[in-house]
Parts: C-alpha cells; structure tokens; sequence
C-alpha cells in the first residue's frame, strides 16, 4: 500500500545534473507513493526538468533564491507550498543543505524528522524509517507517532539504490519567495571548488583509501597513484584528513562520504566505526595494516597483515608491469 | 556539570544548565525549543555557537531547528569564522569545497571538528570557575510545557532495535615480501583489471 504523493528535496551537483542522493530518493519515493514530486531551489531548474524527470518526479516546484544561502528562503517558501498541496511525506537527503532546509522546515511547522535513515518502509499510512546509531551496529526503526502531516525524514546516502524510471521531463512550477525576514539575510559570497581529477569518490567502481597507517602526508601519493592505477577514486579516513595530510572532500566515514564500490583498499586504516560506516557497504574489502588486531579485519574479504609502505610499492609496481 | 565547569574555566563567563526529568526521550525538535528558550532567557545574545551534530544520533538538525525558533540566519558546518562590522562570515564546508557565507548579527552558527584548537583551561582559569554564575533551571522555568518535550513531545515511536548483520571476514594472511600479489588475483579474479 503507498503513500498518494511524496516530495522530494533536490539539489544539483552542476547545472543540468542532480546529485546522486536526489536520484537515490527519487527512486525509492516512486516505490513510496502514487505521485513523486521535486522541490529544487537553485539555479537552472529547467535543465533539471529532464533528468529529474527520468527518474521519477512529475512535477519540479522551483525556487530561485539569488546568492542567498538556500536554508531559511527554501523553508519559508517549501512552508507555504506544503500548506496549498498536503504532500504526505516530504524528504531530504542527509546533506548539507538537505539537513538545514528540514532542520527549518520542521521547526517553521512544528513537525518531528525522522533523521540519519538508513531504510524507509511503508504499510498503509505508517511510514517507518530505520536508522543505525552509534556508528552502525544497532538498528533502530521508528515511526511518526500520533497525526503527523506531512512526514519529515532524512535519509543518508547510499541508503538506495539510483534507477531510472523511464519518465518524460518533470513540469517545472515557478514557486514565490516567502520572505523569511533576517533569517533569510545569509548570502552566498563566493564559490571554491577543488579540481576534481577522475571519478568521484560516490560513484567510483574502486575507492583507495589512507589513514594514519600511511605514516606522513608524504606517503599519501601512494594512495594516489594506486587510484589512478585502478581508475578509482582516492579516499581517507578522519584521522588524515583532521591531520591536514588531504582536505575534507577526500573524507569517507559518517562525517565525510558514504561509497560503495565495487572494490574498496583501505590502506593503513584501522577501522574506527564511524570510518566503517561509511564503507562497509562495498562489494569488495581489502585491507592492508600492520596490526593483525585492526578492527577493520572483521570486515575485509581480503586481509593482509603488513606494512603498507612494503605492501602498496610492490603493488604498485606489479599493476605498472601488467599495463605495459 | 562537568562539562559546564570545563567551559568556564576555558573563558566562558557564565553558564545556563537546564537540567529536568521531563527531558528524557526528547527529540531534536524538542531540544531546540529548549534551547532557544534558555537563549532567549540569557538575553542580549549576538552569536550562538553550536557543533553540527551528536554522536549518538547525527540528526544534525538542531543548530538549524535553533535558527528558525529564534528567527535567526543559521551558517551552517563552518570550518572557518570571522566576526566583524556587526556580521557574521564563514567558510561553509560543501561536498566539493567550501563556499563563504555572510550575515549580519545576530545569527547561529555551527561548527566542524577543526575548527579551532581548542585551548586548555589554565589553574587560574579552573580557579575562577568555581565563581561564575551557572543558572540551573526547569523546563518550566523557561515557560515551556513538559508536553513538547521528552517521549511525549517527541512525536516518534520505537518499534525495533536489532543488531545489525555483521559483514563477515574474508581470508586474512600475512605479509612476507609476496602479499601484493595476492591482491592482484583478487583483483583479476573480480575482473578488475
């Protein structure tokens, strides 16, 4: 049994192009509810009219909010639309504009979030939305208890899986700003963006991952140069990134990335939880680290108990002679 | 109290603890009508300064459930923060890198682990903490119902909690010189190369 319609929050990773988490609920909202809906605010909402609508949403409400930070004028304005349309269900992606936009959202309707959610089920009107805490090895499922409209929830990513539905374009609507007042005084002054060489991190097939194991931000380039080997992506832990060898965007772990590749390296990385949280969901494991006793180990389909920097050169070297 | 003591002797002039039975079991939602209530309580404030999410939960929605109470710009995951001219500018962490947001005063603004190094108390500074004023009050204190917090106010039901299904090992050997080669097959065998 489904929900009638279900709203979800898009964002754009570049003109024209969702982000991977927005096509991750579209996909699992259309299993949800009879209508799948959008709710963008951003710029270029007709070049997503297409893909969003590919994988499900019939319809794009639209918000143009200028160079203002999008947290306080998407509430008001998503506020008001909400009250015209009585979606059932409304959902977000665990990101960080996802999360101040429901954040708002919630407190501007008094409304409860069911947040961090890993599994999403419906059985007639009770939506239950599953979530794991303390870094990953106990489930928790929870409903909205009493008379709760619309449903609010966050979802992680990775939690689904991206499909196409084979939908024509979504109607773009043109939504009105609200306006939120000095809460709606945060403007966007400038953009930076670090180069971006190979796949990324998200959609990579192989992710080559450091950590602390590595020994000095000097022996990050062996990660590096077995990404680029393997056409992957380059990936580390929280504790080199915090140490400043790589920045934030290298991140895998509750707070950075969640993948899941076909192949997963984790180099000098000991398996914290909250590192495994966000890779324990790969096809493949591999793991190098000195110490037999990582924990790590307990997830890896193939371990190997050495020295990274004996381990990753011969590696290296071995995959060079293959290619030619 | 503990925590509340740290933060004194770290330069905090004063502290506001609201501590209540009432509370068990309250949501994001409810703990940030609480904590806007306590801040509303405190008066002529200019900047709230919140970390981005719990450890337990990582709701990450409170520092914004916060902004919106009080009608505030909330400038959310800052990596960086500078005050000046009566605003507020941080560089906000993105998926790709960061952008640099501003907003005049008063606003919330939540922060990432790195921000700062955090400094530690002196004796001198743990000394004068046991002097700084620490306003203990109620959930009713702060003119709130014990409806909109706790279980109650929560508005979410737990229906299960397991344990989650452990991904098991695989093989596991030791390096000694040819370990490498090992991860080639496995590597061809998942035709991969």
């Amino acid at each position: 049994m489904a929900l009638s319609k279900v709203w979800v929050f898009a964002e754009a990773d570049s003109p024209g192009k969702p982000t991977s988490l927005t096509l991750e609920l579209l996909t699992k909202a259309r299993e949800m509810a009879g209508t799948v809906e959008a709710f963008y605010a951003g710029a270029d909402p007709d070049g997503l009219a297409g893909p969003l609508g590919e994988f499900g949403a019939a319809t794009v409400y639209a918000l143009d909010t200028g160079d203002s930070l999008i947290g306080a004028p998407a509430a008001a304005a998503l506020a008001e639309l909400i009250g015209e349309h009585q979606p059932d269900a409304v959902v977000f992606g665990a990101s960080y504009d996802g999360r101040d936009v429901c954040g708002r959202l919630s407190a501007r309707l008094d409304l409860p979030v069911l947040s961090n959610g890993m599994t999403w089920e419906v059985d007639g009107d009770t939506v239950t939305v599953g979530t794991a805490i303390f870094g990953g090895n106990t489930l928790v499922d929870a409903v909205y208890a009493g008379a709760v409209a619309p449903k609010l929830a966050i979802f992680r990513p990775k939690s689904f899986t991206a499909e196409p539905g084979g939908g024509g374009p979504a109607q773009v609507v043109a939504v009105k700003s609200v306006d939120a007042g000095h809460a709606g005084e945060a403007r966007v002054l400038d953009v930076h963006e670090a180069e971006q060489e190979g796949p990324k991190l998200e959609e990579a097939a192989v992710v080559v991952s450091g950590g602390r194991g590595l020994g000095g931000a000097e022996n990050y380039q062996l990660v590096e140069s077995l990404a680029k080997l393997l056409k992957g992506a380059a990936g580390a832990s929280r504790a080199i990134v915090d140490a400043g060898w790589v920045p934030y965007s290298h991140q895998v772990g509750q707070t950075g990335k969640t993948v899941k590749p076909k192949v997963y390296i984790a180099a000098g990385i000991s398996g914290a939880t909250q590192h495994m949280v966000g890779m324990k969901g790969s096809d493949n494991i591999i793991a190098i680290n000195k110490d037999p006793e990582a924990a790590i180990f307990t997830i890896a389909d193939l371990g190997i108990v050495g020295d990274v920097h004996k381990v990753m050169p011969k590696l290296i070297e071995a995959l060079k002679a293959r290619q030619g | 109290m503990q925590g509340i003591r740290s933060a004194l002797a770290m330069g905090a002039a004063k502290a506001i603890l609201v501590s209540d039975d009432v509370l068990a079991g309250t949501d994001a939602l409810g703990t940030a009508k609480v904590l806007a209530a306590a801040i509303r309580r405190a008066g002529e404030v200019d900047l709230v300064l919140t970390a981005t999410e719990s450890t337990d939960g990582y709701t990450g929605t409170v520092p914004a459930q916060v902004a919106e109470l009080l009608g505030w710009p909330s400038l959310t995951f800052a990596k960086a923060v500078d005050i000046g001219d009566g605003k507020v500018k941080i560089e906000r962490q993105t998926e790709k890198g960061y952008n640099v947001v501003e907003a005049p005063l008063p606003a919330v603004v939540s922060v990432t682990a790195g921000v700062v190094e955090p400094r530690y108390p002196s004796f001198k500074g743990i000394m004068a903490a046991k002097n700084k004023p620490v306003d203990e009050v109620s959930v009713a204190d702060l003119g709130l119902d014990a409806g909109q917090v706790g279980w109650a106010g929560a508005r979410q039901e737990i229906t299960d909690v397991r344990q989650a299904e452990e991904r098991e090992a695989g093989e596991k050997i030791e390096d000694e010189g040819d370990a490498h080669e090992k991860i080639v097959a496995f590597l061809e065998q998942l035709k991969v190369i």
